[in-house]
């Protein structure tokens, strides 16, 4: 029962302490200095304001939110904008390449093939370990930013994490099936994670490009990082319902097509 | 006689190539069938397809009665496979694949004895294993639930001659106990040791399914002769004879079947040296090809 989930796990879980111990440090050592920064605050807000407002808004920061006068803010603007995704999503491509690529690319699929057990239940199996790890990862990567606010006397609004943590979720969730769709089409692992690295960085573009040419405001509805802000989130305690349905769904409609190809296609090349 | 593996008009193209162009074949239970070819002819391309890895562009490959392609699982309940490269995971130790393949298949009750029979250490990582030790996991692996039907793509490449014996002795008493075996093989000595029949495959068809006692007919083996005195490379061109060729103070004789006509005539000569080896298989496959082409 479950054994090819088991095996995932114990396959997967250095690489989950890792990255999720490499999350708390940077937390930590952003919340460390946080004391220092909000005695500043004023003066890092007067900084910012001379900064052209399209900066941020390319930073997927939205300018209005920016402060250092709450650890929310703070650790949106430091954290969630660019060190957050960039570890999620590495972390969201390796568990995707664990499915069947690096079988594939290793050649140990025929081993595994060769066992009594539809592709289908290799399939959810691992792709459910994987979704489980990773919302791990969401959980202790954001709340853990509470016993550590405790540590440092910090203050806190709780609900606002648990916004940020269910709006990451959805966004890493939709990444993990963007990655686990290219890693069943795809024979080679460099090519997959390549090419799921290129959408993101491409839709990550688009994103910016739609911010700063009003011509082009549509296009921000193909960015999976118009959805995800980590400002909207962590700052204003903010997620819209239509970036849940549009995340969720194409995780879903990902999900569904990677299953459908991983049972068509050749699995020995 | 119930046929175990049913391939009808098999194909399997990658783009332009046509890796297998339409072959049927049948396999008996409790046969041992021999999937003889050269390197690209098409042998791991139909196992992969056998195995259900991959699927067919045209055709139905059926083992017990299960369409590979649509429902291979409920056939590999009493499939073992054993690849020709090993390749497990680096990281594992032999019991931890020994242990997987049990959570799968369930508890295996002759793991130990095939561990002690092939004198095999499961302590150790599949990285640091030697390619022996590999091939013996493999079969371990293979071997475990006491398959019905074992499949294997070239199982003794590499290996030293005692466990290549040790192996054959294991797929003999397999064949004893009413196991059908489809193994594929560049080893001639090999293949006639264990098969009751052979296919040749060459360029994605089938162009020979035969008895072993059939190929062993069609044999060809090369006698290369030094004399000590005079001869007439004529006096060799007799009927089994392939071919004569003149080489320094002798010949090379390429003999199709019973060699003891040759020899004879050899033997009314003073001899320097004599070498009688098999020709490879390569020999063969050209043989049924001028038959083709005839």
């Amino acid at each position: 029962m479950f054994v090819f989930a088991i095996r995932m796990l114990r396959d997967k879980w250095k690489s989950f302490v890792v990255y999720t111990i490499a999350a708390i440090a940077f937390l930590e050592m952003y919340i460390a200095l946080f004391p220092v920064v909000r005695q500043r605050a004023n003066q890092f807000d007067l900084v910012i304001k001379t900064f052209p407002p399209e900066i941020f808004k390319a930073m997927n920061i939205d300018p209005s939110s920016l402060s250092f006068a709450n650890i929310e803010s703070y650790l949106s603007s430091e954290y969630m904008s660019f060190l957050w995704p960039i570890l999620a999503i590495i972390f969201a491509i390796l568990l995707a390449n664990y499915i069947s690529i690096n079988e594939i690319d290793k050649g140990t699929i025929e081993t595994l093939a060769s066992l009594p057990a539809r592709r289908t239940r290799i399939f959810i199996e691992r792709y459910m370990v994987g979704l489980l790890l990773l919302a791990g990862f969401c959980v202790i990567s954001l709340f853990g930013a509470i016993p550590l606010a405790i540590f440092h006397n910090t203050e806190f609004i709780l609900a606002n994490f648990m916004t940020a943590a269910i709006g990451s979720f959805l966004f890493i969730w939709a990444v993990y099936s963007l990655a686990t769709l290219f890693s069943v089409i795809f024979s080679e692992k460099g090519k997959a994670s390549m090419v799921t690295g290129g959408v993101l960085i491409l839709m990550y573009v688009i994103n910016i490009i739609s911010v700063l040419q009003t011509d082009l405001k549509n296009l921000q509805y193909f960015s999976f990082f118009n959805y995800f802000s980590g400002s909207e989130l962590l700052a204003k305690n903010v997620y819209p319902e239509y970036a849940f349905l549009v995340l969720g769904g194409f995780a879903l409609i990902a999900t569904l097509g990677a299953l459908f190809w991983f049972n068509r296609r050749d699995l020995s090349v | 006689m119930a046929s175990i593996i049913e391939i009808k008009d098999f194909k399997k193209y990658f783009g332009k190539l046509h890796a297998v162009d339409g072959i049927n074949l049948e396999v008996n239970k409790g046969e041992i069938l021999g999937f003889l070819g050269p390197n690209g002819s098409g042998k791991s391309t139909t196992i992969r397809c056998l195995m259900g890895f991959n699927k067919p562009t045209d055709g139905v490959i059926k083992v017990f009665g299960h369409d590979m392609s649509i429902d291979s699982f409920k056939a590999k309940t009493r499939i073992g496979y054993l690849p020709g490269n090993v390749k497990l995971y680096d990281h594992w130790t032999g019991w931890d694949h020994i242990r997987f393949f049990e959570g799968v298949r369930g508890k295996s009750g002759n793991v130990n004895d095939l561990i002690g029979r092939f004198d095999f250490d499961p302590t150790a990582k599949f990285r640091h294993l030697s390619s022996g030790n590999r091939q013996k996991l493999g079969l371990i692996l293979a071997l475990m639930h006491q398959p019905k039907l074992l499949v294997m793509d070239e199982p003794t490449v590499g290996l030293d001659p005692l466990l290549q014996n040790e192996i054959y002795k294991v797929l003999q008493e397999m064949r004893d106990r009413g196991t059908t075996i489809f193994i594929s093989s560049h080893n001639l000595p090999e293949v006639e040791r264990l098969c009751d029949r052979v296919a040749i495959i060459k360029d994605g068809k089938l162009v020979a399914v035969e008895s072993i006692k059939t190929l062993g007919d069609k044999k060809l083996h090369k006698i290369e002769v030094r004399f000590a005195d005079k001869f007439n490379l004529s006096e060799f061109e007799i009927n089994g004879v392939e071919k004569v060729e003149a080489v320094a103070e002798g010949l090379l004789i390429t003999v199709g079947g019973d060699l003891n006509p040759v020899l004879h005539i050899i033997s009314k000569h003073q001899i320097i040296d004599l070498e009688i080896t098999h020709a490879t298989l390569e020999d063969v496959f050209m043989k049924f090809y001028e038959k083709e082409v005839k």
